[in-house]
């Protein structure tokens, strides 16, 4: 008997709490977002920006078949970090939820109703048997009345941000929104600081590699941004990259953990 | 409930470069007019519109559907649902219903691909239509029309003068179909175009 891990067996089922109060299932599927590609969102007075890393490891493959950000509705986006086939599953069931509310009541679904639903979802998964968390962390953006933008837990528990990252860079990513972020951003502002917080955790910064999303006040409309805008974003921000290094020093941003 | 006898006259006409739809608007229910100025041919995405008849709460529910279907559709394949894709799904939701019936008759016409028309019964009867097609009261009249003059060579701008004829002796000769203006949506590859043209004239 001498090598008992610690609390073993509370790891088996998901629905068992560890005598400290904890679900190790649970916090191991956060473990799969924290290794997952970096997904970053800003928020800003005119609208909404996604943008995550494509993890393109072989020439071979396809690159448009390679998708992170997931229209939702019009008017909604959803990046994803984490297990990208667990993934898939709440973005099926967001466009779902998403036309039996406009069937149901006449008007397009509301940010907030839809990742309350998700995490209804996410959360039915940590507390019933034969199941297992999801192991995907879904950033949501959208416009309804202004702009907003959400994370959502494999717990279930969802949060808004201004600015947020997941992944694995996630660190580096919210230490440069800490310091960047105003509350007066543009559209444009955000893209290049979206663009630039994901270009730091890159190790090779690409345009090819990256994929953007916008949703502005006015049009309310979902926008992929498209290759060529990606290479003008890159190529301002370049300079900046290679210039600036980050200090992913003092703060460590694990403690936003503590959150969930 | 006693089944009050309702009118209509709608009309699809398909050309080679694209589907011409048309209807009275007059709602009539039993010898009464309702309204004379109602739409009958709705839009359910850019590039496909139906034609209704019959019983308005259940066409209404059906287009609600499809708008969702379609718009969940594109989200989910990251294309357009063609009007031949919508009229198979229509057709399988309406057979679902056999034994509790949507009174409808519906005309789909649209242009995703390639020109569409349609003519749906209410039991989900799906007939594709290379030429022309008409339902409601009038439609006996219209179709006499239709037939008479319908050339597979038409131009668009043809197609539209004959669907107005069409309509418009539907109108003359039924009594429960309009004779104030007609409603004319054509679909070509560039979207929908909504015309009202007065009856006379």
């Amino acid at each position: 008997m001498a090598f008992v891990p610690p609390q073993a067996g509370y790891d088996r089922a998901i629905t068992v709490f560890s005598p400290d109060g904890r679900l190790f299932q649970v916090q191991y599927a956060r473990e799969a977002v924290k290794r997952g590609a970096t997904a970053v969102g800003i928020k800003c007075k005119d609208g909404v920006v996604l943008a995550v890393e494509k993890r393109v490891t072989s020439r071979l493959i396809e690159p448009e078949s390679y998708e992170k950000i997931f229209q939702i509705d019009e008017h909604i986006a959803a990046a994803s970090s984490g297990i990208i086939a667990d993934a898939r599953i709440l973005v099926d069931r967001a466009r779902l939820e998403a036309q039996i509310y406009r069937l149901t009541y006449g008007e397009p679904v509301h940010l907030a109703v839809l990742v309350k639903k998700i995490c209804d979802l996410k959360q039915m998964h940590t507390q019933y048997g034969g199941v297992r968390p999801f192991g995907a962390a879904l950033l949501m953006a959208g416009v309804n009345e202004k702009p907003q933008l959400f994370e959502t837990d494999p717990s279930g528990a969802y949060f808004e941000w201004k600015a947020v990252a997941i992944g694995s860079g996630r660190n580096t990513a919210m230490a440069i929104f800490e310091e960047k972020y105003t509350d007066d951003m543009t559209l444009e502002d955000a893209i290049k600081l979206a663009m630039l917080a994901l270009a730091k955790t890159m190790e090779e910064p690409k345009a090819e590699y990256v994929e953007v999303a916008v949703i502005d006040v006015k049009e309310k409309k979902f926008r992929k941004l498209s290759q060529e805008e990606l290479e003008k974003y890159f190529a301002d921000i370049l300079q900046k990259v290679e210039a600036e290094e980050v200090d992913e020093k003092e703060v460590d941003y694990a403690d936003l953990d503590n959150n969930y | 409930m006693e089944m009050k006898k309702t009118g209509t006259t709608t009309i699809g006409i398909k050309v080679k470069d694209g589907v011409v739809l048309a209807a009275d608007t007059q709602a009539s229910l039993d010898h009464m007019v309702e309204t004379t100025n109602i739409r009958k041919i709705i839009p359910i995405t850019d590039r496909i519109a139906i034609t209704t008849a019959g019983s308005v709460g259940d066409v209404q529910m059906l287009a609600r559907m499809l708008e969702a279907e379609a718009r969940y559709y594109q989200f989910t394949w990251g294309k357009p649902m063609s009007a031949k894709a919508m009229a198979n799904l229509l057709s399988n939701i309406l057979n679902e219903s056999k034994w509790f019936p949507f009174i409808v008759q519906i005309i789909i016409g649209g242009y995703v691909d390639e020109p569409t028309l349609a003519n749906l019964d209410p039991l989900g009867g799906l007939i594709f239509e290379d030429t022309f097609t008409a339902t409601g009261s009038g439609s006996p009249f219209a179709i006499a029309v239709l037939e008479d003059q319908y050339k597979k060579e038409m131009s668009l701008e043809e197609a539209k003068d004959l669907a107005i004829r069409a309509v418009r002796a539907a109108g003359k000769r039924d009594v429960y179909t309009g004779e104030r203006k007609i409603q004319v949506v054509i679909i070509t590859k560039e979207g929908i175009k909504e015309e009202m043209v007065e009856f006379k004239g």
